[in-house]
């Protein structure tokens, strides 16, 4: 008996001491400003330590974030005292945390039914390879559509490792806060569950990564977080999850609603647009290109209705009668409005024939020498007076050679001519003028802001929730929705 | 002869981040001044260890001016032997914007011949 009780003992303590086989890893920080003392997304790494500080005996946690911000830095080792914090959120750690969990999974070290959970929150480009890119350490942001143009990490490569972990029935879950996350989706498989913070083709410049880390709770499934982030999160974006419901809702939803949620904008220096490439595309198109808006937007409109039609719930004590639970006025009204805004644009721009901008302009640059010149798209498109100015900083220097002083000098003389051409273009081609005025009228056009697409992006989400919550209903009620992998991961 | 065809397709489409023969190639990179010289130098597989480093002439910047600032792609030919990363394009024949694309193999830099020369 004594034996027993001893054995028994030996196994519960055993028990106690054992290593969680649940993981999660929070990944990003990078792509921000050098010298900067935090990151924009400190709040996010924060608000996912109050979960894992709670639950330290459930998971193993690593945080590879952030690289070179003073005041983060400081900030990780505080809240991540009884974690793993690896510095430099760069290419070879995070190919080092792929390796590491392939080793687990291959090693058995994970078992069926563990759980890995990957939080990334980072700035991320447009579609590239399957997915997308998101920004490492020490690599600002010089473009909010590619990414800066060094240090990108491809999310690509997580794609072995989630088959992986189906193969292995160990649950995994992506949650990409980034821009354009939405392309992560394709990561998702029947064990690996993905959220993400936009759709593919937009911006996510909203709280979603901060409020979904502050909804973790033990207990919850990653699907009614996501419900519940979603609907609480402000700003542009169209979060978006890998479940089935979610696919349907987007699928149908997303496309329509894209153009409506583009905008321009500026951010540290930086254009953020979309619309200007979309009203400029689409100027260039013919009649066939008007009917397609005309009939996506008519579609958009029999979707809305037919969301407030099938939620709509039986009212009336004796004589009863079908009324809309969810009203979407406001976003019809908000759309027509903002699609009448594109169309003038397009029909403005589409009014401009741009057709000598490949021409040639030879430029005369005194006693019988002619330069070949430039296009006219390439004398529009240079900063002449940049280089100008440039020219007399480098001809200040008086340790020049001669015959370099003189190259330069005439270099300077060629630069001037060409603004002095552009000018005479501006003039002679005053469809160029009008193009770039209508172009740079968007900058400060409420009409095409940030503030009037997340206007537009949050009345969207009323769509959204019913439409989900009615695809929810009508699986549960067909007993499909057992296969989830975003309800299957309770945290 | 299915094997031969392929050979000679993944031949057509080589591109690397290294230069071994003189030739003409499709150079991708981006131009930067260098302010000590104070001449632009077009530099490939920027910020990598081999980083390759090609100064422009006075001549070739009034050609390549409306590119600066951007990534390109530009045809040149090389015509003698690249040591140290660092070199002269012989003649730049043509320019182009080159969209970056990181999660592509070529991405932002590196080079593809397209016809092989004779060093001088």
């Amino acid at each position: 008996m004594k034996k027993i009780i001893i054995c028994t003992l030996m196994a519960t303590s055993l028990t106690a001491i054992a290593a969680p086989t649940n993981y999660m890893t929070y990944i990003g920080g990078g792509g921000e400003p050098t010298g900067a003392a935090t990151t924009q997304f400190d709040l996010g790494v924060s608000n996912f330590s109050n979960f894992v500080n709670d639950e330290k005996k459930n998971y193993n946690v690593t945080v590879n974030f952030n690289g070179g911000h003073r005041d983060t830095e400081i900030m990780l080792k505080e809240k991540f005292k009884d974690h793993k914090v690896v510095e430099n959120f760069n290419q070879a750690n995070f190919d080092k945390m792929i390796a590491d969990y392939t080793d687990k999974l291959e090693k058995n070290q994970i078992p069926e039914n563990g759980k890995i959970l990957l939080f990334i929150n980072s700035h991320g480009g447009e579609t590239a390879g399957a997915t997308h890119n998101i920004s490492a350490a020490n690599s600002a942001m010089t473009n909010y559509n590619t990414g800066s143009k060094d240090g990108m990490i491809s999310l690509d490569s997580l794609a072995k490792l989630t088959e992986l972990a189906e193969k292995k029935k160990v649950k995994m879950a992506i949650i990409d806060a980034s821009c354009h996350s939405g392309n992560s989706l394709k990561l998702a498989n029947s064990k690996t569950c993905v959220i993400s913070s936009s759709g593919p083709k937009h911006y996510g410049f909203s709280n979603f990564g901060e409020i979904f880390a502050s909804h973790m709770m033990r207990g919850r499934n990653l699907e009614e977080i996501f419900l519940i982030t979603r609907e609480a999160t402000a700003g542009n974006g169209f979060p978006e999850i890998s479940t089935p419901e979610g696919i349907q809702v987007q699928d149908e939803l997303y496309p329509l609603l894209t153009p409506f949620m583009y905008f321009h904008d500026e951010y540290r220096g930086a254009i953020l647009d979309k619309i200007d490439t979309y009203l400029k595309e689409n100027a260039k198109g013919s009649a066939i290109n008007a009917c397609e808006r005309q009939n996506e937007f008519v579609k958009l409109n029999e979707v809305l209705k037919l969301i407030e039609d099938i939620t709509a719930v039986e009212k009336g004590l004796f004589k009863k009668s079908m009324e809309r639970s969810i009203n979407l006025d406001l976003l019809r009204e908000k759309i027509k409005a903002y699609r009448d805004v594109q169309e003038d644009y397009i029909k403005k721009l589409s009014e401009i024939t741009m057709g000598n901008l490949q021409k040639m302009e030879p430029l005369d640059l005194g006693n019988g020498v002619r330069s070949p010149g430039y296009t006219h798209e390439q004398l529009l498109g240079t900063d002449w007076n940049y280089f100008i100015n440039e020219k007399n900083r480098d001809l200040q220097d008086r340790s020049l050679p001669e015959s370099r002083r003189k190259s330069l000098e005439e270099t300077k003389v060629l630069y001037t001519k060409a603004l002095e051409k552009k000018a005479q273009m501006l003039r002679d081609y005053p469809e160029y003028d009008r193009f770039q005025g209508i172009i740079n009228s968007l900058k400060t056009d409420a009409a095409v802001s940030n503030a009037n697409a997340s206007s537009i992006a949050k009345e969207a989400q009323i769509a959204y929730a019913a439409y989900y919550k009615n695809r929810q209903d009508k699986l549960k009620a067909a007993n499909k929705s057992a296969t989830n992998a975003c309800k299957d991961f309770v945290l | 002869m299915k094997y031969f065809f392929l050979f000679l397709v993944s031949l057509n489409a080589y591109s690397a981040t290294k230069v071994s023969d003189c030739g003409l190639y499709d150079v991708y990179g981006e131009f930067k001044k260098n302010e000590s010289t104070k001449y632009y130098e077009l530099l490939v597989n920027k910020g990598s260890v081999s980083q390759y480093t090609f100064q422009i002439s006075d001549e070739q910047e009034r050609v390549i001016v409306p590119y600066i600032g951007h990534s390109v792609k530009v045809r040149a030919s090389i015509l003698k032997k690249v040591p140290e990363y660092k070199g002269e394009l012989a003649k730049i024949e043509k320019v182009d914007f080159s969209v970056p694309d990181p999660a592509n193999m070529r991405g932002t830099g590196g080079f593809t011949l397209v016809k092989k020369g004779k060093c001088k």
